[in-house]
């Protein structure tokens, strides 16, 4: 978190981290959707000239004024394949808050636990103790495992708040995105 | 002394056909910019900005590990193809040198250029020091005015 004084600007960083496919860039494409242009720049998803990757996508969102600062917000995705893992931590770097995105289907509970997991062990190493969501992703699938099952999984302690989402239809990535800014700026959840 | 900052980038780039070129400190803000300001430019340095640029240039290292061979430390260059043309950056702590092309057969002499820009200039002078503060909003408002103070005009209608 920095203040641009300047500019009187507070600028904060949200990752959205997780297992591949459980719907992270589709969380920042509904994102894009529902806020007003006025407060936002397009989603940038980082292709570079010809086949290689740098493998996040970004959205920056402007609220309103608070405390006389105006927040800036750059919200990242990481990639969630296994071979990214050093350019998932270089992403989470600095971040001031992050939202875990968990898939429902009962298959990929074995993948939300190692990445959660890796994702506490990367934070641990750089010393980053920030606000975290669990966004329980993907609740339309018939299959889906129950909500308690996924977190008991991951949050066994019951630390975390937790936001259930149907990220595609829009379901919850509003409500998800308003509560890790609470988080982070005031320190408490709704 | 900004007069000349000024002149050189604008050299490089009326050298280059570039659409823009700037240079920006490691949080993202402009420091001085020539040419015209395509609308996602400041949107996306603002971006890589937040990511810190010793991040940037990590990602870049990590990313890019035949690119960055005969390049030194601290010394990377990214491309990025995104409309209405490649931009590249170098990423050369404490600044980000950024320029928007437009014709893709100049990318070979756009990184000589960029690397002469950042030789050719005591470029810390235009930096002024970040500060870092407290954050002031962790006290007395009731949550709900925050919230709603906050979020307001956020969402489209």
């Amino acid at each position: 978190m920095r203040i641009a004084w300047d500019r009187r600007e507070l600028l904060l960083k949200v990752v959205y981290y997780g297992p591949p496919r459980a719907g992270k860039t589709t969380n920042l494409e509904q994102l894009q959707q529902m806020i007003a242009p006025e407060h936002r720049s397009d989603l940038i998803s980082l292709n570079t000239y010809g086949d290689r990757t740098l493998f996040f996508d970004l959205l920056q969102v402007s609220l309103s004024q608070v405390g006389g600062l105006t927040p800036r917000v750059s919200v990242y995705t990481v990639p969630g394949q296994p071979r990214y893992r050093r350019v998932r931590e270089i992403v989470l770097r600095g971040a001031d808050g992050v939202i875990y995105v968990a898939d429902s289907a009962p298959e990929r509970l074995g993948e939300n636990v190692r990445l959660w997991h890796q994702m506490h062990q990367q934070l641990r190493r750089m010393h980053q103790e920030v606000p975290i969501l669990i966004q329980v992703n993907k609740r339309d699938l018939p299959n889906a495992l129950p909500t308690s099952s996924i977190t008991r999984a991951l949050d066994p302690h019951g630390r975390y708040p937790v936001v259930e989402a149907q990220a595609k239809h829009g379901i919850g990535v509003k409500e998800s995105f308003m509560q890790i800014l609470m988080m982070i700026l005031t320190g408490e959840t709704v | 002394m900004k007069g000349e900052a000024y002149t050189l980038l604008q050299e490089t780039r009326q050298e280059l056909g570039a659409s823009v070129i700037l240079i920006a400190n490691e949080a993202g803000q402009a420091l001085l910019y020539e040419g015209i300001e395509p609308p996602q430019t400041m949107d996306l340095l603002a971006a890589l900005g937040a990511a810190g640029l010793s991040a940037l240039q990590e990602i870049i290292t990590a990313s890019f590990k035949g690119w960055g061979r005969n390049a030194h430390q601290g010394d990377q260059i990214l491309m990025l193809e995104v409309d209405p043309g490649i931009i590249l950056i170098l990423a050369r702590a404490p600044f980000i040198f950024l320029v928007i092309l437009t014709d893709k057969t100049r990318l070979g002499l756009a990184r000589l250029l960029l690397r002469r820009l950042a030789n050719q200039y005591p470029w810390e002078r235009l930096l002024t020091t970040a500060q870092r503060h407290e954050l002031p909003l962790r006290k007395d408002k009731s949550m709900s005015e925050t919230r709603k103070q906050l979020f307001r005009d956020l969402w489209a209608r």
